[in-house]
């Protein structure tokens, strides 16, 4: 009439049973994540001069990181990456991308100039942060312009309207003054993923002028390669082998194990003697009953065996 | 008459150009990155103050075989205010040694460079930066040595125990 | 050993300045990962010289680190350069303290230089913007390795795992050499 007793470890073991249940994914290893780590440059708006002497509080336009995670569409060269995007999506944005493409172009006042301060030539190391320099000079006598924003983005090298990665964009929200120049930083790194590849790279730069006409300049729209980066030590890597090998010896070990029990004929491992204890028919064993309380054989037919003194101890 | 007196007004001029700066008094104060939490690069920074008796001279730096332009600050009276800084990465630690040579000197080095040949001009003065490539992070973390010692100390009891109980 | 910035210059559809003259970008950037109160607060300045003659007379002006927020550990933030090569560039780097924490905003400097033909130009650095500099006690206690603590919390705790340990082992030992001396 066992009650049935609910433990604790009871719940556990049922909660053990559900675990296949639990989906966990990680992060989509093939989606390319526009990402900008450092944002060097925020906005804010300030006036600025030659010879002024204001300094206006700034409105500041907190920097955003816009993730736009567009998906990857690996040219089937036998790549690696690969991904399992619809296609429309790609239309859609190349839909829109001609659209605005269209509206903005830059003024003919307002120059510019961009350099990358880390890498020497046009290879960028993916994974690694690559830092732009870009420089617009306003030859303007009376006209003043506002930057808004920079954004970068990688493009199919050979279709610079279709979207491989968009970098996050940067807002500043810069005045510049008639015959003067500014500098902004823009970086952003290359997803680890690409490499060995060219790609289009596209550097916008956006502005407006006082009577909010808007403008773009493709400060850069070239073909850079990114290379793969040199690694040195790679955690990743070492424990992968660490875990072959162990794999391996284990392996090892069941075989050799399983070799050594077949040999020796036997299901399971070779017996311990069991102890089993004493056996005897009656279930009594008399080597521990004093020799006084043994029963005698009928000899004497006294009706009741007195208990006898003087047991042997 | 005029004669003598051009001749020495060239003379003089010829040697005030050519003298240049050859008993400068310098004071000079230098900076680097101790610990890494502050800066993503090991920066270098060696600020002279240099007294030319009144003359105003340009300067350039040698470092590491290198020859880096210098900086000039406010003049407060005949002192004038020079900086040389750069960014390196967390390589080394050690002192660099920053020497610094006027006009004609930095053109003799730019000559030696370009040919590759070894550079023999004295600088005018050098200053030493001492670098001291220091983490704030220990190479253990406390907290993991704590864990340990604490995962000991319960091993060393456990143990005890069992044998107690044998 | 020094980053030889041999850049290759880009020049996007844009006409380059003028004809010929010097051009300067320049940014300015913190290399600080984290920004202490009363700690070193390094910022470098780089100008990069991109037009095709060399910019003289170059002058940098920082006035963003006004004297009641700031401590100026080492460097300069007014200087000049008598002439910065084309396709060549300058950095240059001070170091400041803040002396409170607290969001500061962190704007532009400003270049003066002159272009071979005598034409002046004003530019302006790129600003980093906004930076919340940390308490001491709040970036202590997030980064830095608390040794001290540790150790403080083991000098407490060892009264309370020491004193039963030093009384078992006192009759511990007693029992031992009991043992010992029965066996002999």
């Amino acid at each position: 009439m066992a009650k049935l007793h609910i433990r604790v470890w009871h719940l556990l073991l049922v909660g053990l049973l559900f675990t296949p249940c639990l989906h966990i994914t990680g992060p989509l290893v093939v989606s390319a994540q526009g990402e900008d780590d450092e944002v060097m440059g925020e906005g804010e708006s300030v006036t600025m001069g030659g010879g002024g002497e204001e300094e206006e509080e700034d409105d500041m336009e907190v920097e955003d990181e816009e993730e736009d995670d567009e998906p990857v569409k690996a040219p089937d060269v036998g790549d690696t990456a690969v991904s399992d995007e619809e296609d429309d999506e790609g239309a859609v944005e190349e839909e829109e991308e001609e659209e605005e493409e269209e509206e903005f172009a830059p003024h003919p006042d307002c120059q510019s100039t961009i350099l990358f301060t880390n890498r020497h030539t046009e290879e960028f190391v993916a994974g690694e942060v690559v830092e732009a320099v870009i420089g617009l000079t306003n030859t303007n006598k009376e006209k003043e312009f506002i930057v808004t924003l920079i954004e970068g983005s990688f493009r199919y090298p050979q279709d610079f309207s279709y979207f491989i990665q968009n970098f996050s964009v940067i807002y500043y929200e810069t005045y510049i003054m008639p015959e003067t120049q500014a500098s902004f930083v823009y970086s952003f790194r290359p997803s680890e993923s690409f490499y060995a590849r060219p790609f289009g790279l596209t550097i916008n730069v956006y502005y407006k002028d006082a009577e909010d006409n808007d403008y773009r300049d493709a400060v850069f729209n070239n073909t850079v390669n990114i290379i793969e980066l040199e690694e040195s030590f790679d955690a990743e890597t070492f424990f992968m082998y660490v875990f072959m090998v162990s794999g391996i010896l284990l392996l090892v070990f069941i075989i050799h194990y399983v070799y050594t029990t077949v040999r020796r004929g036997g299901r399971s491992a070779p017996r311990k003697p069991v102890e089993t204890g004493t056996q005897d028919k009656d279930g009594v064993d008399y080597q521990w009953v004093p020799d006084g309380a043994l029963p005698t054989p009928k000899k004497s037919p006294r009706p009741s065996p007195r208990p006898r003194k003087g047991s042997k101890k | 008459m005029v004669k003598l007196g051009i001749c020495v007004l060239l003379l003089a001029l010829a040697l005030s150009t050519a003298n240049g700066c050859t008993n400068p008094k310098v004071k000079s104060t230098t900076y680097s990155t101790e610990n890494q939490y502050f800066s993503g690069e090991s920066v270098f920074i060696a600020q002279v103050e240099v007294d030319c008796n009144g003359e105003s001279i340009s300067l350039h730096a040698l470092v590491g075989g290198q020859l880096l332009p210098v900086s000039k600050g406010i003049t407060s009276g005949s002192t004038e205010h020079f900086q040389v800084s750069w960014t390196e990465d967390h390589d080394r630690s050690g002192s660099r040694e920053v020497k610094f040579y006027d006009d004609n000197g930095a053109s003799s080095i730019r000559k030696a460079l370009r040919y590759g040949e070894e550079v023999t001009t004295s600088p005018l003065f050098s200053v030493d930066i001492k670098h001291k490539n220091s983490s704030n992070e220990m190479w253990l973390s406390p907290a993991f040595l704590a864990m340990i010692a604490g995962l000991l100390v319960y091993w060393l009891a456990y143990m005890a125990k069992c044998k107690l109980q044998e | 050993m020094l980053k030889v910035l041999a850049f290759c210059l880009v020049v996007g559809l844009c006409l380059p300045l003028g004809h010929g003259g010097a051009n300067l970008i320049a940014s300015k950037t913190i290399l600080n990962e984290h920004m202490v109160e009363g700690k070193d607060l390094t910022i470098k300045y780089s100008i990069y010289n991109v037009g095709t003659s060399a910019a003289v007379n170059v002058l940098l002006e920082d006035s963003s680190f006004p004297e009641e927020h700031f401590v100026i550990e080492q460097g300069l933030l007014t200087t000049t350069w008598d002439r910065i090569q084309s396709s060549s560039n300058v950095s240059h780097v001070v170091v400041v303290l803040p002396r409170e924490a607290g969001a500061y905003n962190i704007s532009w400097a400003r270049l003066t230089y002159t272009s071979d033909e005598s034409k002046g130009m004003t530019g302006f650095t790129s600003a980093p913007g906004p930076v919340l500099v940390l308490p001491f006690a709040e970036f202590s206690r997030k980064y830095e390795g608390h040794l001290m603590e540790w150790l403080a919390f083991f000098t407490m705790s060892a009264p309370t795992i020491l004193l039963p340990f030093m009384l078992w082992y006192r009759s511990y030992s007693k029992y031992e050499n009991m043992m010992a001396k029965k066996q002999h």
